[in-house]
């Protein structure tokens, strides 16, 4: 069972990587509001770079979970939300027009993951349980069947946390090191 | 032991040997690991320790070995040796794994053995939790030995790694 938070500072401060997801179904209501999160990110001059794929067919997530190879070994959720680099033309309509030469290739990786941490953080505050995994994007494409000069760059597991699963401990940097005042080390 | 294992080109190899020689097969795999550089030892059911004693019975050199120990017994000597609660515990021992691959020091990864995985662990985990391994290793640039004990539960999943190794050795 997921974890009710009081507040968003509480989620941020508790939530934990999941690596290994129990077979509870997630409510088509609740992933419709995840991905809904997503949606609503904010992106620079607001080029909205990404595109959601939603998967629940237990084969294509297996597969999908064999292609990454960095990070840690994990369980199969029972929902992957991939998300979607979208391509940005010269010539694009819409609310994409004239923003190829704003728009920088770190800004596009960059709001991808804004939309990923809003996915999370909407998901953990649902009750549900997250783990955010970086696939081989060629490989990720070719299952997806993303068209090229796309790039699946997240794969995000969702579902509900296997009782007795690993949960590591949280280690971050102490704020002292992390906040400067004013200036550098300031 | 064949060229294979000698033969530094092959990054992936399976080594298939019975369960009377299987200390033997790590051993002379062991030896070659550690002669060109240091080694992490994945000991999926045998305590470090009891290792150490084995193969420094047998004149190698244990200072070039890293351990993961998943036998669950409170390790000694934790410079050396990572422990792991349970065989069972794959994220932890993949964990483990990232742990000293991050530190840079080893060349090589041994993986002891396919047979005791699938003691714990279902024939569909361990395929993708070897998968899974061969990939991080190859990433990191590791050489990676797996043994394997050719017995009946481990038929199926050596097929697959006979598919996904470069080269297999018959010990």
């Amino acid at each position: 069972m997921g974890k009710k938070y009081k507040d968003t500072f509480q989620l941020l401060a508790e939530r934990r990587t999941t690596f290994e997801f129990s077979k509870r179904k997630v409510s088509e209501n609740k992933i419709r509001r995840i991905i809904e999160a997503g949606r609503l990110s904010p992106s620079s001059h607001n080029c909205q770079p990404w595109s959601f794929i939603l998967v629940k067919n237990k084969h294509t997530i297996e597969t999908l979970m064999r292609t990454y190879s960095y990070g840690v070994f994990y369980g199969d959720p029972p929902v992957i939300i991939a998300v979607v680099l979208e391509k940005i033309y010269k010539n694009q309509k819409g609310l994409l027009a004239k923003k190829l030469s704003q728009i920088t290739l770190s800004h596009k990786y960059l709001n991808i993951g804004f939309a990923t941490s809003n996915i999370v953080t909407e998901a953990e505050s649902l009750g549900l349980n997250t783990c955010i995994l970086s696939p081989i994007v060629r490989i990720a494409n070719k299952i997806l069947k993303v068209p090229s000069e796309r790039e699946t760059l997240l794969l995000i597991g969702i579902g509900y946390r296997q009782s007795g699963s690993l949960i590591t401990k949280k280690d971050r940097k102490p704020l002292k090191e992390v906040l400067m005042r004013e200036k550098y080390r300031g | 032991m064949g060229k294979e294992i000698i033969d530094p080109k092959s990054r992936q190899v399976l080594v298939i040997t019975t369960p009377e020689k299987s200390a033997k097969a790590t051993a002379e795999v062991i030896k070659h690991l550690t002669k060109r550089g240091n080694c992490i030892y994945m000991a999926i059911a045998k305590p470090a320790a009891r290792l150490v004693e084995a193969l420094e019975e047998q004149k190698i050199n244990t200072k070039n070995i890293g351990f993961i120990d998943c036998s669950g017994i409170p390790i000694k000597d934790e410079k050396k040796v990572i422990a792991v609660p349970s065989p069972s515990a794959l994220t932890e021992i993949s964990i483990a794994l990232t742990k000293m691959t991050d530190s840079g020091k080893y060349n090589s990864l041994y993986v002891d053995s396919i047979s005791s995985l699938l003691i714990y662990n279902s024939q569909n985990k361990v395929e993708r939790f070897i998968q899974y391994i061969i990939n991080k290793a190859s990433n990191m640039g590791l050489r990676i030995i797996i043994l394997a004990v050719n017995d009946e539960k481990s038929k199926e999943v050596i097929n697959l790694l006979i598919q996904i190794t470069e080269k297999q050795v018959k010990f």
